[in-house]
């Protein structure tokens, strides 16, 4: 792996998913030299399983959530507003907003990996199953858990 | 739950588009993108903003982790000791500036790269306190401080070096120049590893990567902008 060849082709995706992450520009930035300095130093477990796309954005998720120090702050009320809304429409707005990393800085990795794959990615159940190595019976149970948790969040904070 | 959820530009997951944007798609997958844009305007303008901004973003906000450390033939201290570097870049600006600026017109030691008028490039060598314009005939030291420095019109900026085994280290990744004086930002140090360095200087009006030289210029292919190159001769340590 050439990591500035990987840089060329690769930095401006990460920068998009480190930006929606962050929400920052310039962490979002910082963000991105972090994630590519994993990948230089830990560039021999890359075994080519998942595309390098795939595995710099697993990246960028874990850069992020590990430089996190606690939890980041969740509004009971933005979460009730969210979740109260018609039950297609719900999963539209949430894949937008940033309440989601907010919850994800509670969830554990594979959750979010979950979470990730449906809300960023825009991916079917199916898929994020394939590539999780799970059911997609466990995938949706997660996600309901994952919302449902997000729920009662709210209900323990109103 | 839906298995799917609404997607912004449907039928297409963010995630296929990132991939047809990064080149990971195969020709089939490519070619329901392609159909996909060409159906949905949206979708067009969307795809035609991301190459552009793809395009530029690795020349505004250059990688600036070092590329290879275990084969690095130079260090760049303005990336490993910030501080230091300033230090150093001060002290080996402030002799040099009395003596000759690198950048003057009339500075004798400047490569003058043919067919681009007004382009030339200096290479400053810093050795404890003396300061000089690099020249082949004085062979440079571990240790030694080089400062890379050129006059040109608006545009970017690539260093790559080549050792003695043939491999190839980039040490500055198009680096926007503003036009007139510019000076590369720290200063690379020489390593003990012995042998002769060839180093590459490209100046393109657009933001081309330098693994691009690189790669060119390791299979002996022409470099398709304006460049020189410079010999860097070593004592034996």
């Amino acid at each position: 792996m050439e990591i500035d060849s990987w840089y060329q082709r690769y930095g401006e995706s990460v920068h998009r998913r480190c930006l929606r992450l962050c929400r920052n520009e310039q962490q979002a930035l910082d963000l991105v030299q972090d994630v590519f300095l994993r990948a230089h130093r830990f560039r021999d477990t890359f075994r080519g399983e998942a595309s390098p796309l795939t595995w710099l954005f697993t990246l960028a998720t874990n850069c992020f959530f590990d430089t996190l120090k606690q939890p980041l702050h969740i509004d009971a009320a933005e979460v009730e507003a969210l979740l109260c809304q018609e039950r297609d429409g719900f999963e539209e707005s949430f894949a937008s907003h940033d309440l989601i990393v907010r919850l994800l800085s509670r969830s554990d990795e594979e959750v979010r990996m979950i979470v990730m794959h449906r809300y960023f990615d825009e991916l079917e159940l199916e898929t994020i199953a394939e590539r999780l190595g799970r059911s997609e019976r466990t995938v949706r149970r997660k996600l309901l858990r994952f919302l449902e948790g997000a729920r009662k969040l709210a209900e323990a904070q109103r | 739950m839906k298995s799917r959820i609404p997607r912004r530009f449907e039928p297409l997951s963010d995630f296929e588009i990132e991939a047809y944007l990064c080149g990971e798609l195969d020709a089939a997958a490519s070619g329901d993108v392609e159909h996909q844009a060409a159906l949905n305007a949206g979708l067009r303008a969307y795809i035609d903003e991301r190459q552009r901004a793809r395009a530029a973003f690795a020349a505004r906000h250059p990688l600036r982790i070092e590329p290879l450390p275990p084969r690095k033939r130079a260090r760049n201290l303005a990336l490993a000791f910030p501080l230091l570097a300033a230090a150093v870049v001060l002290v080996a600006v402030v002799p040099w500036q009395p003596t000759a600026d690198p950048l003057q017109p009339g500075a004798a030691d400047a490569v003058r790269v043919k067919g681009t008028p007004g382009l030339a490039i200096q290479l400053a060598v810093k050795r404890g306190d003396a300061v000089w314009q690099h020249r082949e005939a004085i062979p440079l030291r571990e240790g030694d401080q080089l400062m890379l420095a050129l006059n040109s019109g608006a545009g970017y900026v690539s260093l790559l070096g080549r050792d003695a085994a043939g491999r190839i280290t980039t040490y500055y990744d198009a680096l926007r120049t503003e036009g007139g004086r510019f000076v590369a930002p720290g200063s690379l140090t020489l390593d003990a590893q012995a042998g002769d360095e060839l180093w590459l200087v490209v100046v393109s009006s657009q933001p081309i990567a330098a693994a691009v030289y690189a790669a060119s210029w390791n299979r002996g292919a022409p470099i398709e902008a304006a460049h020189t190159f410079i010999r860097i001769r070593k004592d034996a340590p």
